[in-house]
């Protein structure tokens, strides 16, 4: 027991950077997300065609592996960066891909009578999808969001594997020193635990939301 | 005089299917014409392309005297609008759908404010006037902050009305706009409806309402396999159906009513 009291502030630092790390993830993931199913309404074939191939080829792939491109992608195109912030624009790519289709669900889930009314009132194409579509794919996207969004958080764990310092790395490394396996997992599940389930609670509250209102 | 709505000769096809099989006919400044037929008739598509929500392959369709979706070029070529001609138009003709279509995270006043706001760039406090007095003649003032999943059919049916008169339109199309409702809720927007003939709005109405339409409409058109099978003033072609198709389909349809 005093293992795991001594070890709780290192893993506590542990926990801030994969909180970080999600967030960071999260935010910018979300925000390209958003750009990017915006988009996949777009007239132009090329358009819809190249983010479909980003969504496809993104989702095909392992999130290790992203990972791993971006570690040594880095260093090949001369840049030198932190394994955290490769892991980083790695979870962040992974994640844009995720929240990309679940944008471009949500706008085409839109019912077919929202944009009808707004043509047949003459209102242009952009303003009705930022005023009319946009606030009701919003909504509905909310609740996939939050669940793409706690793979995310989990998935923060594979930088230990790309030797990014964050959680489960600093378990390891702990256990590596004491051999108190199961008091230190048990801690580390506590803390993702922790992290991941008011995002659940919260999810399963919108979905019941968000199923009233249609 | 040239009519407000001139549609001629008008073929809409989807793939192979042909809905309209050359439809024609004119509505004039301030007259209403009501539009009956089976479902699958072509009866809500032709309304659907005068406001160009749906294209069409032949024909022309007027609306004021412009030409509606196509540019004619002198040497008979159509050339597709641009987006903007094409909003244009719409603005000019409010349309008002069997399932509503209200904006459902918009209140009701903001609902009936969007049109103007978003189409027109209209400021928000001008086009809130204008909206509660359109919601005040729909008999709504006291719901403007209502959401519309609050209100019944009838009421939301009624915003809608308000919603598409806020584009102060030259015409307005009504797609069975009451067959989606109660009963007992029919008759308000019926109500709103006369009101809108009488102070002589254009109007095209799709329609299941006999009785409505008999006592409303200057003229009749019923639409059978995207054609115009028999057309005239409501009375005569009610009670005189020429065609066998017509006459099977107002049978159907008062055993349908009185059974």
């Amino acid at each position: 027991m005093s293992v795991l009291t001594q070890s709780l502030p290192y893993l506590a630092k542990g926990a801030l950077d994969t909180v970080v790390m999600a967030a960071l993830a999260i935010a910018i993931g979300s925000v390209l997300g958003l750009g990017l199913g915006l988009a996949a309404g777009s007239r132009s074939t090329v358009v819809r065609g190249a983010i479909d191939a980003f969504i496809f080829v993104t989702r095909g792939i392992p999130v290790l592996v992203i990972m791993f491109i971006t570690y040594y992608a880095f260093p090949a195109v001369g840049y030198r960066v932190s394994s955290f912030a490769a892991v980083t624009v790695a979870l962040t790519l992974y994640a844009a891909a995720f929240y990309t289709d679940v944008m471009r669900g949500a706008l085409a889930a839109v019912p077919r009578g929202q944009l009808e009314a707004a043509r047949s009132l003459g209102i242009a194409r952009i303003p009705t999808v930022f005023h009319i579509l946009l606030p009701q794919a919003m909504k509905s996207s909310i609740p996939p969001w939050l669940n793409t969004s706690i793979v995310i958080v989990k998935s923060t764990s594979y930088a230990a594997i790309v030797g990014a310092w964050e959680l489960t790395y600093a378990a390891k490394e702990i256990v590596e020193r004491t051999l108190a396996t199961f008091e230190i997992f048990g801690a580390v599940m506590a803390a993702y635990f922790i992290i991941c389930y008011p995002m659940s609670l919260l999810s399963r509250r919108l979905e019941k939301r968000a199923a009233i209102v249609h | 005089m040239t009519a407000m709505i001139e549609v001629r000769n008008v073929v809409k096809s989807y793939g192979s299917l042909e809905v309209l099989k050359g439809v024609s006919f004119d509505v004039g400044q301030g007259e209403v014409a009501a539009i009956i037929g089976a479902s699958g008739s072509g009866k809500s598509t032709i309304l659907r392309c005068i406001n160009f929500l749906e294209n069409f392959q032949a024909g022309t369709i007027r609306v004021g005297g412009e030409s509606v979706g196509y540019d004619l070029r002198p040497d008979g070529a159509r050339v597709p609008q641009n987006d903007k001609t094409i909003a244009r138009h719409r603005q000019e003709v409010g349309m008002v759908f069997q399932s509503f279509n209200l904006f459902p995270h918009k209140t009701v006043v903001e609902n009936v404010m969007c049109g103007p706001v978003l189409a027109k760039g209209m400021a928000r406090q001008e086009a809130r006037t204008i909206a509660e007095a359109l919601l005040a003649k729909v008999g709504l003032s006291d719901k403007l902050d209502s959401l519309p999943a609050n209100l019944s059919g009838g009421q939301q049916q009624r915003v809608a009305i308000a919603r598409a008169l806020a584009m102060e339109p030259k015409v307005m199309l009504f797609d069975e706009v009451t067959s989606a409702l109660d009963p007992e809720l029919v008759g308000e927007v019926l109500r709103v409806i006369r009101n809108l003939a009488q102070d002589g709005m254009t109007m095209i109405l799709v329609t299941h309402e006999m009785h409505f339409a008999r006592d409303v409409a200057d003229q009749l058109l019923f639409f059978d396999g995207g054609r115009i099978l028999q057309q005239g003033v409501p009375r005569d072609v009610l009670d005189h159906p020429e065609s066998d198709r017509l006459k099977a389909f107002l049978r159907r349809f008062s055993e349908a009513n009185y059974l």
